[in-house]
């Protein structure tokens, strides 16, 4: 069954959307059962992927063929059919996925416990995971493109699950606009090459990409949407509004997603583009828009005082760090020297901090969902004294927030270390921004902490209580994680960021799994 | 050390660090321990201090509210934050401006070097 | 919305079933001939919002189940599922049913033997009656759910607006 499991990740999300109309109408009850078990199968798979492509293997997978590794039918000289290509990056992007997935689920469970509308949740939820998972797992660019659609049409449908609120229809409709010419962009994209080059399969498109100014248009392409999808500083102005309008849980598993993206424009910068020549003025863009996602993100941050618009700023500034690091890694990537010397290390650096990024801002998304479960408030000036009430609910914030802050010695500080200690070779001023980041992050969780947990307990906040057990098992979990990785970090990074950032930059071992001995 | 990361131009150790934390913590608490130690509980010492006033009941009362914290570092910081308020206008239709404009000088950028 | 002339309401009962069979038609088929499940669902499901412009809102709904169209939607995505599922053993919607008509020689006939028969297509065929099923019930469902958020009608206003209830 092991060689099945790509095709599984995606099969447990789909018939989980599909039969979750039918697992509703057989009570709560069942339907938690159903919503939790498909969770927990899709994260058992999920990490599955992930121990076996970890270990340096490329998993492929060929969908509707007679053998599922047959990836050149009949003699032919490239892949026709559809085929899901996984190495060591994709399987840590999976488990983000599923962690997330299976966290918000739990979270969800309680919290979303009282609407009505559940079925559709539910299915659109899993619609949602399926796209995040597909995006992950899927070794070519029109797929790639169809599972962005499918992300982005379960996540306006999310984001505008409770329609009697304006701002949610709001937020939904403005993500749905941008989201529909963005996509036209990428199918725009993929079109041109396989106009140009007759193939769509990433690793057969890798073997022939020539440098030309169609491909350098079609890069501009990529990088313009993708970091639109995963909220790059100018593109970002959707991103507050669907996180924050969003269920608290789905918007856990949105961070993910976003995160997919990222991933998606990290494959195609590595793997699809490679040592061609447009990279060195991608990996200058990349760093550009870094660098404003970082600063600009967080100085909107310090000044809001919607608990979960805040941290929809601050998934702008984090996703900046990780777009620096990239794009350190991907300006030295021509260069072995420069790559051995300080790239390698900022490219370790943005996927641990991707990895640890999708941990506490969905840790943090789901206590905002938590006090606003409580308080029926996400403004932060109506909260106050909340610690003595909701002490769980406290500290799982202040390990979020300790970690997302880079203090030591929390995962984000060994995370963002090791970008500041890689970056700084390219210009001192880079990890200047990203110093400046860290500190007014810290400072807008400071105030988030002093003005909604510490403080006189107010009067109308009397009767808040301790948020239900399945919503502190959502967060419980992802607290765990956070602190093993805090502790251990040498264990992800060896074991993890280091075969992720190898297979990124291991491209003929991309394109040899797809085209085996024909190249 | 096993679980120590390298970057090329330092090491991280979360042990170690909380080690040096625990040392420089027992230090602290030598040193606090040396202070005086006349607080009584239950004595006028334990109440409130509100500049002589009576304290108020509800604690929204006496609590600076999120919007106001940092107020001097928006004031000082007020060009930035105009300009970043009318970047964030809520139009739809900025919006799509600024992705397309991004794309454009993106692709410009690209064609140029 | 009101109801339209006796003109319109004539022809459309005429052609609101013909538009079911045509839709029939490119769904079964959708495997050989251009159209498939989606765009033969598509035209089957024009026949509620002929039935929606003719006889208008009022008596429209008097009619319409919207629980038989999520049970379409939910049969055809099931369905599609399920034969997806079936390939299994070889690999995900591997096509299980085709029988490949080899040659003593090895060779593939293409079209000649069982061109467009069941055996030749397999589950491409089922899966695109699957998706008709599923596209029939879903744009329905669109089209009335987009017709009730109007508001047009007057008994249909204040009825559910959001899950804050």
């Amino acid at each position: 069954m092991n060689q099945h499991l790509p095709a599984l990740l995606l099969a447990l999300p789909i018939g989980g959307a599909f039969l979750a109309p039918l697992a509703c109408s057989l009570g709560k009850k069942l339907r938690n059962i159903f919503y939790l078990t498909v969770s927990l199968l899709t994260l058992i798979c999920a990490v599955m992927i992930f121990l076996e492509t970890s270990a340096g293997k490329i998993l492929v997978y060929v969908m509707g063929a007679e053998n599922f590794a047959l990836t050149l039918p009949s003699g032919m000289a490239f892949p026709v059919r559809i085929i899901l290509e996984m190495d060591a990056f994709s399987g840590l992007m999976v488990l983000c996925v599923a962690i997330a997935s299976f966290a918000g689920a739990l979270f969800s469970v309680n919290y979303m416990d009282k609407f009505s509308g559940l079925k559709r949740f539910i299915s659109l939820y899993f619609l949602l995971v399926l796209g995040a998972l597909g995006m992950c797992a899927t070794g070519d660019l029109f797929n790639f493109f169809v599972f962005v659609e499918i992300s982005s049409i379960a996540s306006y449908g999310l984001a505008a699950f409770w329609r009697d609120k304006p701002e949610s229809i709001e937020a939904s409709f403005k993500y749905m606009m941008l989201s529909q010419v963005g996509a036209l962009l990428l199918l725009v994209a993929v079109g041109t090459l396989y106009g140009k080059y007759n193939a769509i399969n990433i690793g057969a498109l890798a073997s022939m990409l020539q440098t030309g100014v169609l491909e350098k248009i079609v890069l501009a392409m990529f990088i313009a949407i993708l970091a639109f999808k995963c909220g790059a500083f100018p593109m970002h102005a959707w991103l507050p509004d669907v996180y924050s309008e969003a269920p608290s849980g789905v918007t856990c598993l949105l961070v993910s997603v976003s995160q997919a993206s990222f991933y998606g424009l990290m494959r195609i910068c590595f793997t699809l583009y490679g040592t061609n020549p447009a990279n060195v003025t991608a990996a200058w863009i990349l760093i550009t828009l870094g660098c404003a996602s970082m600063f600009f993100g967080v100085m909107m941050a310090v000044i809001q005082h919607d608990v979960k618009r805040l941290m929809g700023y601050h998934s702008i500034s984090q996703v900046g760090y990780m777009l620096l690091a990239m794009g350190v890694g991907l300006y030295t990537l021509s260069d072995a020297v420069l790559l051995a010397e300080y790239g390698f290390t900022a490219m370790k650096g943005g996927i641990f901090h991707l990895f640890n990024y999708s941990m506490f801002k969905g840790l943090l998304f789901l206590t905002a969902g938590a006090l606003y479960y409580a308080t029926g408030t996400r403004d932060l000036d109506k909260m106050g004294g909340l610690a003595r009430s909701m002490p769980w609910t406290t500290v799982m914030f202040m390990i979020g927030a300790a970690a997302i802050s880079g203090l030591p010695p929390f995962s984000g500080f060994a995370s963002k270390w090791l970008i500041y200690e890689s970056s700084f070779a390219i210009h001192p001023i880079l990890p200047v921004v990203a110093l400046l980041t860290s500190i007014l992050t810290l400072a807008s969780f400071v105030k988030v902490f002093q003005t909604a947990f510490l403080g006189a307990s107010k009067i109308s906040l009397a009767p808040v209580r301790e948020v239900p057990v399945g919503m502190l098992c959502g967060m419980g979990l992802l607290s765990i994680l956070i602190l093993f990785v805090s502790f251990f970090p040498n264990i992800f990074v060896s074991g993890v960021a280091d075969p992720s950032a190898s297979g990124l930059i291991d491209q003929a071992g991309y394109i040899n799994a797809v085209l085996g001995g024909v190249k | 050390m096993s679980n120590t990361i390298f970057s090329g131009f330092g090491y991280w150790n979360a042990l170690i660090w909380l080690f040096f934390f625990g040392v420089s913590a027992a230090f602290a608490f030598y040193f606090i321990s040396h202070g005086r130690n006349d607080y009584r509980k239950g004595t006028p010492q334990d109440e409130i201090y509100y500049s002589g006033n009576a304290v108020p009941q509800d604690g929204a009362d006496v609590s600076v509210p999120a919007s106001a914290v940092y107020w001097g570092f928006k004031r000082a910081c007020a060009p930035l934050y105009a300009w970043l308020d009318k970047l964030h206008s809520g139009n739809g239709a900025d919006y799509m401006g600024y992705f397309l404009l991004t794309f454009a000088i993106i692709s410009l950028l690209m064609l140029i070097f | 919305m009101r109801p339209m002339s006796l003109i319109v309401v004539t022809l459309n009962k005429v052609f609101a079933w013909f538009m079911i069979l045509f839709g029939s038609l490119v769904i079964m088929n959708g495997h050989n001939t251009p159209g498939g499940g989606f765009q033969g669902g598509a035209v089957v499901a024009t026949f509620v919002c002929f039935m929606l412009v003719a006889y208008g809102g009022k008596k429209f709904f008097t009619w319409v189940h919207t629980p038989i169209y999520s049970g379409l939607e939910t049969f055809g995505l099931l369905a599609f599922f399920v034969f997806a599922c079936l390939g299994f053993p070889n690999s995900f919607t591997y096509n299980f049913l085709a029988v490949p008509a080899i040659t003593s020689t090895g060779g593939l006939i293409m079209g000649e033997v069982w061109g467009g028969w069941l055996p030749s297509c397999g589950t491409i065929s089922l899966m695109n009656i699957a998706v008709g099923f599923e596209v029939v019930g879903a744009l329905s469902l669109a089209v009335i759910e987009m017709y009730e958020g109007t508001h047009i009608d007057d008994a249909h206003f204040g009825g559910e607006c959001g899950h804050d209830r």
